[in-house]
């Protein structure tokens, strides 16, 4: 079986984008909020309609209703049980602890939701959750890289990507997921643990020299308003932290999934270049005061997409005809299922 | 008549076809191999793709057409497309009409504080204060060391401006001796109210203890604390509400500049508690001056860094002096 190496193609531009953009903030204020489900559609809409995988773009199918309807049980609940901690303790410790058991069954139903309205083709995916490889996933396995100092902590994503992303399905062929470890391990280390450390020296230096109490300050919180700067910088620093590190799994991420026998994918997104574009997209959103958004998101996402490339074979429409058909025979089950979103 | 292919939804497999549309009626899909038409009813249209509800779909080869967009989708999803499709102009009018309800709901919120603040009980708020204060307790408090006889003097004091305040419950008034926090008084929502050792060492005078008495006295009863506490959360519900649809950095920056909002907000509240303070003083027959004497005095005793004021949460006590006098 031959196979052709091809990018996936994105089509969005920055000006259309940015009416869309534009559009979704001020109906979503005038709303009241209101609106902001039905942005989340139109957003997601756009940049998946302007995926080209083999000269076909995705669908994306939920409705702002269930996206409502996905975050109202989600503030309802918040609500319940900040009143059932407040009025009524004992019985919040039984439904805490009864959540903390169903986070793994709400965190499946969400991303089963998510897979069931992305379609290709006019086929949907499909994830088919078990509720304890994701109580492992989501729960086990960041406590242990939380008491472990962050050590497990490239092993819990991976395990968690591995998890996610080997129960997707298309057309009834699961994708097949080789993580490599070591990997994880090296972007770990080059991506947060060499930042953090440099913060944490340059933060030592900083306050050693130019952090000093004052002998008193009546109703002055004078020693907080000193290191607020700094805790600003470390708190963006850190986000900044977190989100150059997400990208780059997901680009770990595209250099090991597969569909068997009909596509795999690789990349040739450069580390150095990729960490450019944050950079300077993060500059240009703060000098422009937030309305660069639209030109950033779309500079990234192209950047991305069209460093996939996807290695299909040759028999690829036969092979998603063929899927096709066994998707629909088992997922007749997921016919009527009108799912929510609840953002997990 | 538009070109493209044509999916069963049983199949990836596309057909080549054509669509046939006019706004009387369902669009047609032909399908010339199979010499097939089928009427089809659209539920959604996205980029090239059109969804029919009968789980088909059409894939246009080209952009769809607009006309063939506005006969299909309901009105309401037309204006809406009208209203995304960018031009410089309407871009400046958006921009302007978004900033416009930015600032409407940023000064509503604020105008509500006090109203919404009015809905949580005052059994409530003083839990509240009651909790946060045993928190600290532990670690930033030590018993004091003030005389038995100018804390009974300073309690007296307390007592008389409190009489004459508005207050219907009395909060609690502690003296503690506070090291990390040094020469400070802090009122908690409802009360109680804490002056440090530190503070009365560096005032001497008692009267300029009254007058910062006098001053958390107006927190306690203008509730300041839970109206902070119901403008950060509604800013931060507004900037979620606004900015939730977007991931990525934006959100990030968005939660910071909502941190540092908060930072500068309640400095009003200083002011209007140092105004309070004085008409306190004068109602409960002392000298009204006793406020800014203070402010004075700890301006001297511990001079302002420059370029902070963005961060604090109280004003600049020279500000404060300036807007007394």
């Amino acid at each position: 079986m031959s196979i052709f190496a091809k990018p996936l193609e994105f089509k969005g531009q920055s000006s259309e984008y940015f009416g869309i953009w534009l559009s979704n903030l001020l109906l979503t204020i005038v709303t009241l909020g209101i609106y902001s489900a039905w942005a989340k559609v139109r957003r997601k809409q756009y940049f998946y309609n302007n995926t080209y995988l083999e000269d076909a773009g995705f669908g994306y199918h939920a409705t702002g209703l269930q996206i409502l309807k996905g975050r109202l049980l989600v503030l309802a609940g918040f609500l319940l049980l900040n009143l059932l901690a407040t009025f009524l303790p004992v019985l919040y410790g039984f439904v805490g602890l009864a959540l903390f058991f169903l986070s793994p069954y709400l965190i499946n139903l969400s991303l089963q939701f998510n897979a069931r309205v992305t379609s290709y083709r006019n086929v949907r995916f499909h994830f088919e959750g078990s509720y304890w490889e994701a109580f492992l996933a989501y729960i086990v396995m960041p406590f242990l890289s939380v008491i472990t100092l962050g050590l497990l902590a490239p092993v819990a994503v991976r395990f968690l990507l591995n998890y996610v992303w080997s129960r997707i399905s298309y057309g009834g062929h699961s994708i097949d997921t080789h993580l490599s470890l070591s990997d994880f391990y090296k972007l770990f280390g080059v991506s947060v643990i060499l930042p953090v450390t440099g913060l944490f020296v340059l933060a030592t230096v900083l306050m050693t020299l130019s952090f000093t109490r004052p002998e008193s300050a009546f109703s002055d919180n004078y020693a907080m308003a000193s290191i607020a700067p700094f805790l600003l910088g470390f708190y963006v620093y850190i986000f900044f932290i977190g989100f150059v590190y997400r990208i780059f799994c997901m680009t770990l991420l595209f250099k090991g999934i597969a569909i068997p026998g009909a596509i795999r994918f690789s990349n040739t997104i450069h580390p150095g270049r990729l960490l450019f574009i944050l950079i300077t997209n993060f500059l240009a959103i703060i000098l422009s005061i937030g309305l660069l958004i639209p030109w950033a998101q779309i500079r990234q996402h192209r950047y991305i997409t069209e460093n996939i490339a996807t290695h299909a074979s040759t028999d690829f429409a036969e092979f998603v005809a063929e899927a096709a058909e066994k998707q629909s025979a088992f997922g007749e089950e997921f016919a009527d299922f009108d799912g929510v979103d609840l953002g997990l | 008549m538009i070109k493209g292919q044509y999916f069963d939804g049983t199949s990836a497999q596309g057909k080549t076809a054509r669509l046939s549309w006019s706004t009387l009626a369902s669009p047609l899909v032909l399908l010339p191999d199979e010499a097939l038409s089928l009427s089809v009813e659209v539920t959604s249209i996205q980029g090239s793709q059109v969804f029919f509800k009968d789980g088909t779909s059409f894939m246009g080869d080209a952009t769809l057409p607009t006309d063939f967009c506005a006969a299909y989708q309901p009105s309401i999803l037309n204006w809406i497309r009208q209203l995304e499709v960018f031009s410089v102009k309407k871009s400046l009018v958006l921009g302007t009409c978004f900033i416009l309800c930015v600032v409407v709901l940023r000064f509503s919120i604020e105008v509500l504080a006090p109203v919404i603040t009015d809905f949580v009980p005052v059994d409530a708020e003083i839990a509240l204060g009651q909790e946060t204060y045993e928190a600290m307790y532990d670690q930033h408090f030590l018993p004091s060391k003030l005389s038995i006889a100018e804390r009974k003097r300073l309690q007296r004091a307390y007592d008389e401006l409190w009489a004459v305040s508005n207050l219907k419950h009395k909060p609690t008034l502690h003296f503690k001796q506070a090291p990390d926090i040094g020469a400070n008084a802090l009122a908690f929502p409802g009360g109680p109210i804490v002056v440090t050792d530190e503070l009365v060492h560096l005032l001497r005078d008692e009267a300029l203890v009254e007058a910062v008495i006098a001053h958390e006295l107006a927190h306690v009863e203008h509730r300041h604390s839970l109206q902070k506490v119901v403008i950060v959360a509604g800013t931060l519900a507004v900037a979620s509400v606004i900015f939730g649809a977007e991931e990525g950095l934006s959100e990030e920056l968005v939660a910071a500049v909502v941190n540092l909002y908060a930072f500068q907000h309640s400095q009003k509240f200083e002011l209007a508690s140092d105004q309070y303070a004085v008409d306190l003083l004068m109602k409960a027959g002392r000298d009204s001056a006793a406020v800014s004497e203070s402010l004075a005095l700890l301006l001297a005793n511990s001079p302002e860094k420059e370029g902070l004021s963005l961060f604090s949460t109280h004003p600049e006590k020279q500000a404060r002096l300036d807007a007394l006098n």
